[in-house]
């Protein structure tokens, strides 16, 4: 057999871990403790599958959350790559783990997924990595293919196309046939034991019901119960070591499945439970009993060195993949792109153009005056509302993927927020634009053009926007669901609106902390803005009679904001100012590393 | 003479007093209506037979037509089916088929919120006549919860069950008829070889009962298919092999497929059945099938009296309300039963009913802090005027949005349980308005009684009765609101489709645009507005009705609206016509109680497609 590279070997030496079971969520105390692994020893060589065995609770991912790094808790024993211990970082950089979710950026293609994942390979010899992979994983087909039209089987293919290219010389799978149907199942397994000789990469995978096909394809097995290692070896020695303790396998019978059920505990009652737990205890001791078969291949160039030519790319090139990504994305053709495209351009336009529809016959009298208040208030509504629904229909996809590839170390939540920022905020101000010269008609004559005025319209509604677009990120960074997400930031925008913008519930009535903690809110400015257009910057035409009394702008602002004569500059700068802020807390939240609760939320 | 006798009543859970059934099946066939002719059938000419005593397996890879192929067995796919059935010789009658047979799918979907015993006993009562007696129904309870060994967990919710315990509970629920042919769609699905085992074996029990039970599996180990008593094998809509289990290996090595050492039974016979059908050797595999149970339907044949012509079930203008089996109780039991078990779960909804209570209280409190002794000041009325607004906004809403999420699990098993005859429309229909009555009635009655003196509303009685009356109204349109969207919709689209639809209404409610303002053809769309109706009703209980001068507390001693009268006027609310608005919401209350139950029509029959 022809190697490629160099040749390595993966060790794991007496690994004890325990592990926190939560009490219920992120607001309870320190939960109870549990072994979840006890003692596990295993050995995986270049080019070699290995499979790791059990039923649910047996321990199967928190193995290879070990091996990782990934897992929280205690850990005792060694994890080794040829011979030096395997740092979190080392893992990142030589290795690769791929988790149960397929998750990809909706409107890429198969091929632009794998060429915009970072790696330090660039321009040719990137695209004959790429060109590779897809021909080793049965790709080529689907190449021009976007994500979301993929088949769970093409899925899993390019999620684990996707650790490939950066050529990883160790591959972790936590259960990659898990929702196959049988012919998939083999498929993947038959691709990935090709893969693992061609290029010389160790793969480790969990398994929880195997079929009789893949058996032939596995090197070596490693069954674990409750923690515990009832084998770990090869599998030609597999049915030698079962048959030498009395437990045959017969004819007709699987062996993997066959010594996975005598590897399960049966629950059916207690005495079951009782006596099949003391029965695999006795296995298992009698496992780390038996006499360390070698497992050194003839060649062991290993010596404890760990070659560092290759290592993980810089920030940049990260930052500029992630650009790229997030561009080729909204402007990809086909239901994606577009719907990005209408979401970033004309949702706001269109959701104001609706104001039309009611208020172009406001008059100047004390009705108009009440009217224009129900104008502001709709005005900010839509702005806020427009900016939580574009966000909560583009970015939840990036925060999954965020979540995804922080234990991957490729980058930090700043690098993320720049570059979804970076192509954000250019859309959101084009699309304020086109809003403002949509409403600019309803607030003032067309007659008087000011452009001091349409400024001032332009900063009210990208302020608002971009306020709670960035709220939105915020609430995401915490919650799963984009929906509990969009209301959670719609109960905070709805209290600052009914507080703080004067239109709802007149400032000058208040009671006094109300109002003053009511200046610290973005609303108060942007309103504030706004009434200075709908009142103070539109000339009045109304000519008192004796039947109809003209009122006074100034005195209805003093009756709504507190203020007869608000000053637009200030209004300018805090509403930039609580937009820009928020983005830059944005920024910052998103660099420290997330509570366990939290993490557990986006792992599925 | 084969006689074919249907068990009038079940006599206890033993082992089957009746004589032994045999359901032959034969040149079976199914298409999807609307096919050409030239597509290939869904099921193409299978034929089996499925005797009493015997467990049988249906093996096949994904996509092969297993489900399809035991929905037409069990009846209940017609349309589209062709073929001959025999049960005990005789062409089967499919309305008494399907009194004796039970079907449990995969996703067999029960109320979260009652207990093993309690989903048990709603089971009994209503699936077994009313001259039954109580103790001869608990002894079935028992004795069912014994047969599948749910001792342990009698008293536990559903949703706290483990996967095993909530298929046995599954094959609980169907066995309180004891019906003598049972048939299973994947009972294994999302256990592990233990729990899977497990079921398997009460499976095996329930047949050497003196039962047919039949079932798909999706991949059995070997130790499972060992449990099996008959196997049937089912690739792109051909049987390639029915017959008993020990059979299986044997037949496939004349046919040239040998299966290889270390080998799952099982797992080689769904490599055969992935290779192409054209093959030689699956052809003489399908074609000695077909020989075999043709032989075996003539020699039944003759035992057949020879003037009984043999009736093709064929028939694509068949009702499907006959599909529906025939209800065993009363309407009135019916109801009782089914408000019992609707107020108990109720009763544990922490989510969906406990909150709700408590955000009432809360968001009362809060509107008060807010509002607070607002409504007696003539300088602030507009304020008042949001504060009524922001009450109608909250009952809606906090009536609308929760109901959604008691409709999702209700759905399902409303669709079941009405599907085998459990109970009629109607007593369901029933049982769901007056069960929620009581949590209609208390939140906004908690809501009102906060906030309408907090706020400084008058103390007087007829004003707090007609504000009360008009939150309870919107509580109810919101409720039924709620409950349509999503018994119609998934719970995604419902929950986005109430507030996308109801918005808009607000904006024709008169509070942010007068009605006078409005374009002229935007006007008629204010008549059909129920918001509108509410908020001015709101608007004349408190300000209509002689309220006369309001108190002025300014310092300059002016306020631009002192009477109530000139505030209505600007309005376009003046008039005392409250009962108007009360009779508007009332029709607007009618037209949701028919739109309700013309949605659970719509359901079912949806269900049924």
């Amino acid at each position: 057999m022809k190697m490629i590279g160099s040749d390595y070997v993966l060790e794991a030496h007496n690994i004890f871990h325990t592990t926190e079971v939560d009490g219920g969520g992120c607001f309870n105390g320190a939960g109870n403790s549990a072994l979840v692994l006890k003692g596990v020893n295993l050995t995986v060589h270049s080019g070699e599958v290995m499979a790791i065995l059990g039923s649910k609770g047996s321990g199967k991912r928190a193995l290879l959350d070990v091996i990782s790094r990934r897992a929280d808790g205690a850990t005792r024993g060694q994890v080794l790559l040829n011979g030096s211990p395997l740092s979190k970082a080392l893992f990142q950089q030589r290795c690769g783990y791929v988790t149960q979710s397929c998750t990809f950026v909706p409107g890429l293609t198969v091929a632009q997924t794998l060429h915009y994942t970072p790696t330090i390979l660039s321009g040719y010899l990137k695209s004959s990595k790429v060109r590779q992979v897809l021909a080793d994983l049965a790709l080529s087909q689907v190449a021009h293919k976007r994500v979301e039209y993929l088949n769970i089987s093409e899925a899993r293919r390019l999620a684990i196309g996707i650790q490939l290219v950066r050529d990883p010389v160790m591959l972790l799978l936590d259960e990659p046939t898990h929702g196959l149907d049988p012919l998939s199942a083999y498929l993947l397994i038959s691709i990935l034991s090709n893969t693992a000789k061609k290029t010389g990469c160790g793969i480790l995978l969990s398994l929880e019901k195997p079929r009789s096909d893949v058996f032939p394809f596995l090197d070596r097995a490693l069954f674990l119960c409750l923690g515990g290692v009832v084998y770990s070896g090869g599998t030609r020695a597999m049915l030698e070591y079962f048959h030498g303790i009395g437990f045959p396998c017969p004819q007709l019978e699987n062996p993997l499945m066959y010594y996975l059920c005598l590897s399960t505990v049966d629950r059916r009652s207690r005495d079951r439970f009782l006596e099949s737990s003391q029965q695999i205890e006795a296995l298992v001791e009698r496992f780390s009993r038996e006499t360390p078969i070698s497992d050194a291949p003839l060649n062991n160039m290993g010596s404890g060195k760990v070659p560092l030519a290759y290592g993980k790319p810089g920030e940049l090139k990260v930052w500029v993949m992630l650009y790229l990504k997030l561009l080729a994305s909204t402007f990809s053709c086909g239901l994606v792109g577009m719907k990005t495209l209408f979401l970033r351009l004309l949702l706001l336009p269109l959701a104001l153009s609706i104001l039309w529809a009611f208020y172009t016959d406001v008059g100047d009298d004390s009705h108009g005056f009440f009217t224009k208040n129900g104008m502001i208030l709709n005005i900010l509504g839509l702005s806020y509302g427009c900016g939580i629904l574009t966000t909560i229909s583009l970015f939840p996809i990036w925060r999954k993927k965020f979540s995804q590839d922080t234990p991957e170390g490729l980058y930090s939540g700043t690098t993320l927020l720049i570059a979804y920022n970076s192509v954000s905020i250019p859309f959101s101000a084009v699309s304020a634009v086109i809003a403002s010269c949509v409403v600019y008609p309803l607030l003032l004559d067309v007659k008087y053009n000011n452009g001091t005025v349409f400024a001032y319209l332009l900063v009210a509604l990208w302020s608002s926007f971009v306020l709670a677009e960035q709220l939105t990120i915020a609430f995401l960074l915490v919650v799963k669901v984009p929906f509990n997400a969009a209301i959670a930031v719609t109960y905070v925008l709805v209290i600052s609106i009914a507080l703080a913008s004067g239109t709802v519930r007149s400032f000058k009535g208040l009671q006094p902390w109300l109002q003053d903690n009511t200046k610290g809110t973005h609303t108060r400015y942007a309103s504030s803005l706004l009434h200075s257009i709908a009142f103070q910057s539109r000339k009045l035409n109304c000519t008192p009679t004796a039947s109809v009394i003209c009122p006074k702008p100034a005195d209805f602002m003093h009756e709504r904001l507190g203020l007869p004569d608000p000053d637009e500059t200030i209004d300018v700068a805090a509403s930039c100012a609580f937009a820009v802020g928020l983005a830059a807390f944005n920024m910052l939240v998103y660099l420290f590393p997330m509570p366990r609760c939290v993490r557990q939320k986006f792992k599925d | 003479m084969a006689d074919n006798a249907v068990q009038a009543q079940p006599n206890g859970l033993g082992p089957q007093k009746q004589k032994a059934l045999e359901l032959h099946f034969s040149q079976v066939s199914y298409s999807l209506k609307g096919a050409t002719k030239g597509s290939t059938p869904i099921i193409n000419e299978a034929c089996g037979v499925f005797k009493s005593g015997r467990l049988t397996a249906i093996l096949g890879p994904s996509g092969a037509g297993k489900s399809t192929l035991l929905n037409a067995l069990a009846g209940f796919k017609l349309q589209g089916v062709t073929g001959q059935f025999l049960l005990n010789g005789r062409p089967r009658d499919i309305m008494s088929f399907r009194k004796m047979s039970a079907y449990i799918a995969q996703n067999f979907v029960m109320l979260n919120l009652l207990t093993v015993e309690e989903t048990l006993r709603v089971s009994t009562d209503l699936k077994m006549p009313s001259s039954t007696a109580a103790q001869e129904k608990q002894k079935i309870i028992d004795d069912i919860i014994d047969i599948l060994q749910l001792q342990s967990c009698r008293r536990t919710l559903v949703k706290n069950l483990s996967g095993g315990e909530h298929k046995r509970l599954s094959i609980g629920i169907e066995l309180v008829t004891n019906p003598p042919i049972m048939f299973f769609d994947e009972p294994t699905s999302g256990l592990d070889c233990v729990g899977s085992y497990q079921v398997i074996c009460h499976l095996q029990r329930l047949a050497h009962d003196g039962r047919i039970v039949v079932c798909v599996v999706h991949q059995p180990g070997s130790r499972l298919f060992q449990l099996f008593d008959d196997v049937l094998v089912l690739a792109h809509g051909e049987v390639l092999y029915a017959g008993e289990q020990r059979e299986m290996l044997p037949t496939f090595a004349q046919s040239g497929h040998i299966c290889p050492q270390y080998y799952n039974p099982a797992d080689f016979a769904l490599e055969v059945c992935s290779q192409s059908s054209t093959t030689e050797r699956c052809e003489s595999l399908i074609t000695q099938n077909k020989m075999m149970h043709s032989t075996a339907s003539n020699v039944v044949k003759l035992q057949v009296d020879e003037e009984t012509a043999l009736i093709d079930v064929h028939k694509d203008a068949l009702d499907l309300s006959h599909l529906r089996g025939k209800e065993q109780v009363g309407f009135w039991t019916q109801l009782s039963v089914l408000l019992r078990r609707h107020l108990r779960s109720m009763s544990r909804d922490m989510f969906a009913v406990q909150m709700r209570l408590v955000m009432h209280v809360v968001v009362a409190l809060l509107l008060g802090v807010v509002y607070w002794q607002i409504g007696g000041d003539a300088q602030k009325i507009v304020s008042n005027v949001s504060c009524l607004f922001f009450v109608i906004l909250f009952v809606f809403a906090g009536n609308a949005m929760p109901s959604i999420l008691l409709c999702m699990q209700d759905s399902a098993v409303f669709i079941r349980e009405y599907y085998n005859g459990w109970y009629s429309l109607g007593a369901y229909y029933l049982s769901k308005v007056l069960a929620d009555l009581p949590l209609q009635l208390t939140c906004p009655t908690m809501f009102i009684s906060i906030g309408y003196f907090m706020t400084g509303q008058p103390p007087e009685f007829q004003r707090f009765a007609m504000c009360w009356a008009l939150c309870v109204m919107t509580a109810f349109i919101g409720h039924f609101i709620g409950v349509i969207a999503g018994s119609l919709f998934t719970m995604q689209l419902a929950i986005f489709l109430v507030p996308s639809a109801t918005i808009p209404f607000l904006l024709f409610s008169g509070f942010f645009i007068r009605l006078n303002e409005l374009s002229w053809f935007l006007r008629p769309i204010c008549d059909v507005s129920f918001f509108r109706y509410i908020f001015e009703g709101l608007m004349r209980a408190i300000y209509g009705y002689d309220r006369g001068e309001l108190e002025c507390y300014a310092t300059s001693n002016f306020c631009y609206y002192r009477t109530a009268e000139q505030f209505l006027k600007d309005f376009q609310m003046e008039g005392n016509e409250f009962d108007w608005d009360m009779a508007v919401l009332g029709i607007f209350l009618i037209l949701l109680l028919l739109a309700f139950f013309v949605t659970l029509n719509a359901v079912i029959r949806r269900a049924l497609r």
